[in-house]
């Protein structure tokens, strides 16, 4: 068998053993996926060190009419992508044995789910055939409507949701394919090169563009991802929304803007991706601002962050574009993170629900310390690796035509908002009070944690060795597409290049500073008084709990009459496409029914126009 | 070499030493010429500095409630960010070989550490007073980042770099940017949220003495609160000079431009001093519409009048 073969095969095959563990077999079903995922790991490492490698079967021909080819095809930007959708496979698995361990409901089919979905999105990345590609998207989406439902409350409308908006994408993804196939007879990726000054040409991108913004969460398609999030469990939410479907969506857009479309900047099309970016970052933060549940708060944050990558990709400028594909790591790693965090809440406090939750980092240290530089590699706080990434799509908005700079407003303030927000979290979370119920709460295992670090410590190393990833992964993979040659990006990315190792040292500095002006101070003598001092006031210890959930109350109360409309959505998700759309179906159904008036003769009269019309139509035909 | 090198620039000259030491003396020139404003003589100079020395030697108190660590670690991670921010700034304008592309917004997030640290610091205390503080700092800080965040990019704008080197040279060569259209507005701005970023009134809203006791310090005493107010210090010494730097043609110790930077320097602070002694304190609220309303589209004002060449 090919070796590409086996990254498809291998976890596809587990994933069919780990089906047949019953419910008391959890742990042994749990430790063969981890075997697995840890095997496909290794062999995504291989296959990294290798570079290129090629795999071709023709499945079956239908005369010159079609053909399906079972395409493969090894290179920097795939091998790069499947790296890591093996890396987030085995940290997930290992969270999930954790996490799974003294729950009674679930069986093994858990982990054959997962290990479906890794063997999809791994033939996704390695695809070369269009067809190819949409039936893996297919199969995730199937993939993410079950684990959907394996969820709490609440899974049913959520699954739907998320499957109808997806299999709305995969559909308008297969009209791209029909379209590709009969005006160009090709579905190879990599020999096609379709220009979009024609009208053809323009229709088969957005109906693909559809389909990659669909998997990532950008608005207007976005809904899925805040609708799933109460429901289902963290594990699910931090492999799926905030780390798979991130790279996937991603390396589609990217393949389709810049290898199959070739975008330029300043084109209409690139306009239309980053005003869809900058509005994604925009309003997907506000409504994060507002959220009262982690998961959810987390989830709005993950369709935040697509703005970035979508904005930068869509640019054509090439700085930005690196950038983007750096934040789609970046935050598919930070992302990650901090849903593994709240999984941590949901395990030890059994809530996400901000009200409830507070005080909790002196008993959960390693959760909250992980959180703490996960939230600041979000908001794009140097040294970590957010900063980086996100400053690089800046510095593609300064290059390209004048507008971009109102991008680069939205950009930057998205990202002071995104502070304000995890602000809001780390306050609710893990600082202000506890409620004296949760006083016994104990740090999660050591399966859970060992994942929550190795992100935590990734963010720091992405951030100040950022060249480390940007030369091994991002610019090999955008080298020989945007036209401009790897010595060039090197240069362009490398020659403002800040020094995050000296400006860390520094900083430690400083701290050592404060800590030498405490030791002369008389630091080391702490007095512990009874409690806090609110003007001689003695109150208790609910009293004083005050939950950051409405920390921002006065911007939503204040600015009613321009957000009234994006907060009183921001709920049920406002710029829904979803709802819009739910609404419109629902209208002509009502016309339907109308019709259906149980009437004999009306429906003989419709049965009569319509064998007219047909006729109609095989004459005209016939001539 | 170079990390020793940016030590010493970081610990002595222009970082931690020479950042306190002129930060704690305009907070003496604000105590002074607020002093002369009420009528009042002021304290001499080095009161200040024997403030920081008295406060070490009080005692530390944390309440039984309070997230310790977090609760004592927060004003150093503050102090080391504002040294930094500092630090970067006069390294980029002293030595501009030093100067990389992306500078200017480093500097621009480095400044809402501190904030961000005073947050945590107070949310770690566990007092709803110091809550209430640290949800307006954070109220206070997303409302000024906007327009502050577009009258920089103005400046970045004109210049087509982000780089402090950059910037300076075109204003060295095309004048500063205070002489154009774009660039006054800009300024005018920027002080205000200078203002607010140094939570001087009427933005003191996060500290609201009279109201919320000392708000995000209020569970604070000894080492850690003079930590605090070394910080401010630094904070009002910090955020002038990045004023400066982006529409002012920036510092220098070169001859005669030590005066000029001197005056320039002093000249902001006194604008700050004064509006802070003119104005009562604004309600959270209301500074979030002043800075979301009419300093908004000034700096929406500037920016294109700044991409039309203004």
């Amino acid at each position: 068998m090919h070796e590409l073969l086996y990254v498809i095969v291998m976890p596809a095959a587990m994933g069919v053993l780990t089906l047949f563990f019953p419910k008391k077999a959890r742990l042994p079903a749990g430790i063969i996926a981890l075997i697995s995922a840890g095997w496909l790991f290794i062999k995504a490492v291989k296959l990294f060190g290798i570079g290129e490698s090629e795999y071709f079967r023709t499945i079956f021909t239908m005369g010159d009419v079609f053909q399906f080819d079972f395409a493969l095809k090894l290179y920097g930007f795939s091998s790069f992508v499947l790296l890591f959708i093996a890396l987030f496979g085995v940290l997930i698995v290992l969270y999930s044995i954790g996490y799974w361990f003294k729950d009674r409901e679930t069986s093994g089919i858990y982990y054959s789910y997962i290990l479906w979905t890794l063997s999809a999105a791994g033939c996704a990345v390695l695809s070369d055939n269009l067809l190819l590609l949409l039936v893996c998207w297919e199969v995730l989406t199937l993939l993410l409507y079950l684990l959907v439902n394996l969820g709490g409350e609440g899974h049913e409308t959520a699954a739907q949701k998320c499957f109808t908006i997806l299999g709305f994408s995969d559909a308008a993804m297969f009209l791209g394919v029909i379209v590709i196939w009969i005006a160009y007879g090709t579905l190879s990726i990599s020999s096609l090169s379709i220009s979009t000054g024609t009208s053809t040409g323009v229709i088969a991108f957005l109906l693909l563009f559809v389909g990659a913004i669909a998997k990532a969460g950008a608005m207007p398609l976005h809904s899925w991802v805040p609708a799933m999030a109460k429901p289902t469990q963290a594990p699910t939410m931090a492999f799926l929304p905030a780390a798979l479907d991130k790279l996937l969506g991603i390396y589609l857009l990217a393949r389709i803007s810049l290898d199959i479309f070739a975008i330029r900047p300043g084109s209409g099309l690139s306009l239309m991706m980053m005003i869809i970016g900058a509005v994604t970052i925009l309003f997907a933060v506000l409504m994060a601002l507002v959220q009262h549940d982690f998961k959810k708060l987390l989830s709005f944050h993950a369709v935040s962050q697509v703005g970035y990558m979508v904005l930068g990709v869509g640019s054509g400028i090439p700085v930005a574009i690196v950038g983007g594909l750096f934040h789609m790591l970046n935050n598919a790693i930070y992302k990650s993170g901090l849903f593994l965090a709240a999984g941590a809440m949901e395990k030890r406090v059994g809530t996400t629900d901000l009200e409830q939750l507070g005080g909790l980092a002196k008993l959960m240290p390693v959760t909250f310390l992980t959180t703490v530089v996960a939230a600041l590699a979000i908001s794009g706080v140097p040294p970590f690796n957010g900063f980086v990434s996100k400053w690089l799509v800046y510095q593609g908005m300064l290059e390209g035509p004048g507008y971009n700079v109102i991008f680069l407003v939205v950009a930057v303030f998205g990202s002071a908002l995104t502070l304000a927000s995890f602000v809001k979290v780390l306050h609710s979370v893990f600082l202000g009070r506890r409620q004296e119920k949760f006083d016994g709460v104990r740090e999660v295992g050591f399966t859970m944690q060992v994942p929550m670090i190795f992100l935590a410590i990734l963010c720091i190393v992405f951030g100040i060795y950022a060249k480390l990833p940007l030369e091994q992964f991002i610019l090999p993979s955008v080298a020989g597409s945007t036209g401009v040659g790897i010595e060039e990006m090197t240069v362009s990315t490398a020659s403002g290049y800040w020094s995050p190792a000296v400006a860390t040292v520094l900083m430690v500095a400083g701290m050592f500073i404060g800590l030498i002006i405490y030791a002369f101070g008389k630091t080391r003598r702490v007095r512990v008084v009874e409690d806090v001092w609110i003007g001689g006031n003695v109150l208790e210890n609910e009293e004083m709990r005050i939950p950051g959930t409405h920390f921002y109350k006065t911007v939503t109360d204040d600015l009613k009459p321009a957000y009234s409309a994006l907060f009183r959505d921001g709920k049920s998700g406002a710029m829904d496409a979803y709802n819009i759309w739910g609404k419109l179906g629902f209208s002509v159904v009502q016309v339907l029914r109308g019709l259906h008036n149980g009437i004999l003769s009306t429906y003989l009269s419709w049965t009569i126009i319509g064998l007219g019309a047909l006729a109609f139509a095989l004459m005209f035909l016939a001539l | 070499m170079d990390a020793a090198r940016y030590l010493l620039y970081y610990l002595i000259f222009p970082g931690f030493l020479f950042t306190a030491v002129v930060g704690l003396l305009a907070t003496w020139v604000d105590r002074k010429v607020t002093a002369r404003v009420h009528w009042r003589v002021g304290p001499p100079w080095y009161q200040p500095f024997a403030d920081t020395v008295k406060l070490l030697g009080k005692e530390v108190i944390v309440p039984a409630g309070a997230k310790a660590t977090g609760f004592l670690i927060a004003p150093v991670i503050g102090l080391a960010a504002a040294t930094l921010a500092s630090t970067i700034l006069w390294v980029a304008s002293l030595y501009p070989e030093t100067s990389f592309v992306g500078d200017s917004i480093v500097v621009l997030y480095i400044m809402t550490i501190p904030a961000i640290a005073m947050i945590i610091g107070a949310s770690a205390s566990g007092n709803p007073l110091g809550i209430l503080g640290a949800a307006r700092e954070m109220k206070l800080l997303f409302a000024y980042e906007l327009p502050l965040v577009i009258v920089m990019l103005t400046t970045v704008y004109k210049v087509g770099s982000f780089s402090i080197e950059e910037i300076l040279n075109f204003q060295s060569s095309n004048g500063v940017m205070l002489g154009s259209f774009s660039g006054t507005i800009a300024f005018i701005v920027a002080i205000f949220c200078a203002q607010a970023k140094c939570t001087m009134l009427p933005f003191d809203i996060p500290e609201a003495e009279t109201e919320l006791a000392g708000g995000t310090h209020i569970e604070y005493s000894g080492a850690p609160l003079a930590v605090i107010k070394l910080n401010m210090a630094i904070m009002f010494f910090v955020v002038p000079i990045f004023i400066i730097t982006m529409f002012w043609g920036g510092v220098s110790f070169d001859g005669i431009r030590i005066l000029t930077t001197i005056l320039k320097f002093v000249a902001i602070v006194t604008i700050m001093v004064l509006i802070k002694n003119t104005n009562p304190r604004v309600r959270i609220d209301q500074a979030l519409r002043f800075f979301w309303g009419p300093m908004l589209v000034l700096s929406i004002i500037a920016l294109i009048l700044a991409v039309l060449g203004y």
